[in-house]
């Protein structure tokens, strides 16, 4: 669903991810009913009907040139001061989301995606496929690897995810909050399995 | 007068070079692609509106989500555009036909039987390719999807690649030097502008896609391990796609931008709102798209700086559209709009793009992409930009022009139901997805319950979608017969194509168009248009029919790929031998408006863009060698090490050696000097063929050493790239030996020696490579 209320967020770094797409969705929907209000104000009011104006367009004849420079210049920067400050305000946060956490109390699992499903490696050497449990309140890091082809891990509850690379490692972190069951599916096609390529995340 | 050609002759059809048939050619063609891509689509929205039923089960599902993709963004949006392209660009600039007619019609059957070759894919043992359109290997590698299909779908792939890249010349050097007298670049309207743009980005983006094919065929078909190893594997095939993959968003969507600068110009009755800053936008994204592919790549633990910079361009490519957007809006400022059907697809696809332009900036970000890379947040927002933005924009062109392309007005009415009932079905089909945003995309099934609602709208709103298209085929078929007579402006427009009849004479215009100042007059010439002379030919259909055969053989059957062969062979040297015997000369045009290209003729610059896509494949396959040899370190062994360098050298000396003799035919065909000619000629040819001898004894020398094609990613990198090299060696070779004998037959008798100066830019060019491949394997 499109928003979560705070209450249904089971963790990091899905709290972070909400209040930047929250950001983002807000900002996105203002500018679109701005520009999208000011297509249909002008559609109404200059309409061959309403409008005083002349027709310039004539056959056979080279349209001049209309619009000046400062107002595109006014089209660029609001373009661009919008994108980029979006861009360096999430700098920190890509930073929060994609640094992998160190220390002695960070759990580090190892996921290897295969035809068709998810094996995980505790860090005391135990294996499991299929489910994975993960305690409440510590920070849990999976290093994420495949065996065959390329898959997309995905732990959407979390609202994090990263490919499963053969031959590569890659990581993402958790810090679950909430006990409970958690899905975890493979995000990119990859055969015939590829729908049925699900997980258990279990917090508790 | 020309004699009207009889439009209801098969024969006609199959061997018309004039470029209104070809366009109409390619809106039928891609208007079934489009029906075919629509038909696949409304079967797997069925099975996701009821996910417990097994409508199409993960096999079949995976091949219709992959067909979909591959036919609608390859074989019906991109060459809908080019139909209208074929049609209007030489009518807006004032000329009678594209720079290379038949080439032009070569484009078109190879596009007909490339998109046939995908087709028939569907009734091969194994069915079609089920990998996704994005082909991502080690998954479409034959060890993770040994079905033909697979490797049919690539070599129909690097068919259509072939199509590409002829109307990327062709359309190129129509527009740089076949401008009616006076009609500057300034002067030329949006759309013929956006096409320009469109084939500018074809140029740089498709040859390193067939080189990334190119070595997907072979690992496919000969065992090599460029994309299952780790060193080339997801991040090779991540690069060499997606560098294509990305402009080509923009390969779609450019041609629906310029129809939507014409059409708000027309039905606002205004000039354009800074059409100059839209231009130069397009310039801009044009450029920017090349840069911001790793977007796509994201999620594969690639280096953090890399993505930040990335993600910064993937921003910045949203401010040229931002401006573009904003002008198209500014446009409808103190004008006089007629809200017309084509405006109103117009103004429709405007407020699609702005939604997929802003929720595309979301995929742009480093951490919202950890969970929306493989969503329908990316399947939402890629079909409001290629579908909402693009189809849209597209349909505004098919309403725009089918009164100048039949000569009959449509019904206003049932056009403005049909925008209206799309408009509502599109967006009751897209929407909803981004309600549920977080549901991964192509799956067949899913067990999220809350999901069902949406997906069930979706599809209500995708059989909604679809079915408005009927009203389009019974209002155009109705209005075709009983319509109303447009005359030649039915819409008041100001450009060239409207000042011509409905629909156009074969030749265009009866009298030549010229343009002074700001005023476009037709030329009268003393009462009667000069006299045009239709080319009917059949060689471009035979052509790209024997590579169909070639293909469809190499993959399923042995005696119809020899079939194939000789076949394609065989038209090809009917077709050189016509050209020996000049049978298809089309004069350069004297009074054309060609800025900078006055002393440049058709052909060379044909050559040039030529070479320029070739040094595009040649890069895509040095930047594999190049990523390959990076990730492998210290395991590549040094080039002196395994290379004999002492016969490679003498084999560099061998090919310079031709360039030089190339170099004096080229300077006696100034003099016209025959004799002096021909020897050269032929002194290169046996250079050339020196040069193959030599390397072929180097092969077999490294291959008594174990040194083959699957022997290591270094020597399948080798033999690759060399034979690439060698196979335009040989081409060069086929090329000597038709200028001899058209010099042996007098075929140059009247103009120049115009063939041997061209040859000799792309010859030179070949060297120039092997430098390159020389110093890389044997050197370094």
């Amino acid at each position: 669903m499109l928003f979560k209320t705070i209450l249904e967020i089971p963790g990091e770094p899905a709290f972070t991810w909400y209040s930047l797409f929250q950001l983002y969705f807000s900002l996105g929907f203002a500018i679109g009913v701005v520009v999208l209000g000011l297509m249909f104000y002008f559609i109404y009011r200059y309409r061959e009907d309403r409008s005083t104006e002349s027709e310039d367009i004539k056959p056979g004849r080279i349209p001049t040139e209309r619009g000046n420079l400062k107002v595109i210049l006014g089209f660029l920067g609001i373009t661009a001061i919008v994108l980029y400050s979006l861009t360096i305000y999430s700098i920190p946060l890509t930073s929060y989301i994609e640094d992998v956490p160190e220390g002695d109390d960070v759990i580090v699992i190892d996921v290897i995606g295969f035809q068709w499903g998810w094996r995980f490696i505790y860090p005391n050497g135990t294996e499991s496929v299929g489910e994975v449990k993960v305690p409440v309140g510590k920070t849990v890091v999976f290093r994420v690897t495949s065996l065959d082809i390329l898959h997309n891990f995905k732990i959407r509850d979390f609202r994090t995810g990263v490919d499963a690379v053969p031959g590569a490692y890659t990581y993402i972190w958790i810090s679950p909050h909430e006990p409970g069951e958690y899905i975890i599916q493979c995000y990119e096609l990859c055969g015939v399995g590829h729908a049925n390529m699900v997980a258990k995340l279990i917090v508790g | 007068m020309v004699e009207k050609p009889d439009y209801y002759s098969i024969k006609h059809w199959l061997t018309t070079t004039n470029h209104k048939d070809i366009g109409i050619l390619y809106l039928f063609t891609s208007l079934y692609f489009l029906m075919v891509g629509g038909s696949l689509a409304l079967l797997f929205r069925l099975q996701l509106a009821f996910p417990w039923l097994n409508i199409l089960d993960a096999s079949a599902y995976n091949q219709a989500v992959t067909m979909h993709g591959l036919i609608m963004v390859l074989w019906a949006v991109s060459p809908l555009a080019f139909a209208f392209a074929n049609y209007l660009v030489p009518l807006q600039i004032g000329a009678r036909d594209l720079a290379f007619p038949r080439l032009n019609a070569l484009s078109y059957w190879l596009y007909l039987f490339s998109g046939l070759l995908a087709a028939v894919t569907f009734f091969i043992p194994g069915g079609a390719p089920d990998v996704g359109w994005t082909y991502y290997a080690p998954l479409s590698t034959a060890r993770f999807s040994p079905q033909p299909g697979v490797t049919l779908a690539g070599l129909a792939l690097v068919m259509l690649i072939a199509s590409v890249t002829v109307s990327t010349i062709n359309f190129i050097v129509t527009v740089a030097t076949m401008r009616a007298p006076g009609l500057g670049w300034s002067k030329i309207p949006m759309f013929t502008w956006s096409i320009l743009f469109t084939v500018l980005l074809m140029l740089f983006a498709f040859s390193p896609l067939a080189a990334g094919v190119l070595l997907l065929a072979v690992d496919r078909v000969f065992g090599t391990a460029f994309y299952t190893s780790p060193e080339g594997g997801t991040f090779l095939w991540g690069h060499l796609f997606w560098f294509f993959g990305h402009p080509e968003v923009y390969i779609v969507l450019m041609p629906a931008l310029g129809i939507i600068g014409d059409v708000i110009e027309t039905f606002t009755r205004k000039p354009l709102f800074g059409r100059k800053y839209i231009l130069l936008s397009m310039a801009a994204a044009s450029f920017i798209s090349f840069i911001v592919y790793v977007h796509h790549m994201f999620n594969t633990g690639m280096h953090p700086i890399v993505r930040e910079v990335m993600s910064l361009t993937t921003e910045s490519i949203s401010v040229p559209f931002g401006i573009i957007m904003l002008s198209f809006i500014f446009s409808l400022y103190k004008a006089k709009i007629k809200v017309t059907t084509p405006f109103l697809f117009a103004i429709g696809s405007i407020f699609l793009f702005i939604i997929g332009g802003i929720t595309g900036v979301f995929n742009s970000s480093i951490p919202l992409n950890h969970l929306i890379r493989g969503t329908y947040w990316v399947v939402a927002h890629l079909h409001y930009a290629m579908v909402g933005a693009t189809l849209f924009g597209l349909l505004a062109g098919l309403y725009y022009w089918y009164p100048k392309m039949t000569g009959r007005m449509y019904n206003e009415r049932l056009g403005k139901i049909h925008f209206a009932i799309a408009f509502i079905g599109f967006n009751v089909l897209y929407l909803p997805m981004f309600i549920i945003y977080d549901m991964p995309r192509r799956v067949y099934t899913y067990s999220v319950p809350e999901w069902i609602p949406f997906n069930q709208l979706e599809t209500l709103g995708g059989y909604i979608f679809g079915i408005s298209f009927l009203l389009l085929v019974y209002n155009f078929y109705k209005s075709y017969r009983v319509g109303a007579p447009a005359g030649n402006n039915p819409w008041g427009g100001w450009s060239l194509e409207w000042l011509t009849q409905s629909p156009p004479p074969p030749h265009n215009f009866d009298f030549e168009p010229v343009i002074t100042g700001d005023q476009v007059t037709l030329y009268t010439n003393g009462g009667q248009p000069e006299p045009h002379i239709e080319h009917m030919t059949s060689l471009p259909m035979y052509l790209s029919l024997g590579v169909f055969v070639t293909f469809l053989g190499f993959v399923i059957s042995t005696p119809l790929f020899i079939i194939g062969v000789i076949l394609t062979l065989a038209v090809l040297a009917k077709w050189m031998w016509s050209d020996v015997l000049n049978k298809f000369v089309i004069p350069e045009p004297v009074k054309s408006e060609r800025w900078p290209f006055e002393n440049t003729s058709k052909l060379k610059l044909g050559v040039w863009i030529l070479v320029i896509t070739e040094a595009m494949l040649f890069a895509g396959l040095i930047g594999a060698y190049s990523l390959i040899r990076v990730n492998m370190m210290g395991e590549w062994p040094p080039g002196p090490l395994v290379h004999d360098v002492r016969l490679g050298g003498i084999n560099t000396i061998v090919l310079l050696t031709s360039s030089l003799t190339v170099a004096l035919a080229v300077a006696y065909s100034k003099f016209g000097n025959e004799r002096n000619i021909l020897l050269s000629l032929l002194a290169s040819l046996g250079l050339a063929g020196l040069f193959i001898g030599i390397k072929a004894i180097e092969w077999s020398e490294l291959f008594a050493e174990g040194f083959t094609l699957t022997s290591s990613l270094a020597a399948s990198t080798y033999y690759v790239l060399t034979s690439v090299h060698a196979a335009h060696v040989l081409g060069g070779m086929i090329v000597m030996l038709y200028l001899i004998t058209k010099v042996l037959k007098g075929g140059y008798k009247s103009g120049g020696y115009e063939g041997v100066e061209n040859f000799g830019i792309y010859w030179h060019f070949i060297d120039i490579v092997w430098i390159f491949l020389f110093a890389l394997f044997y050197l370094l």
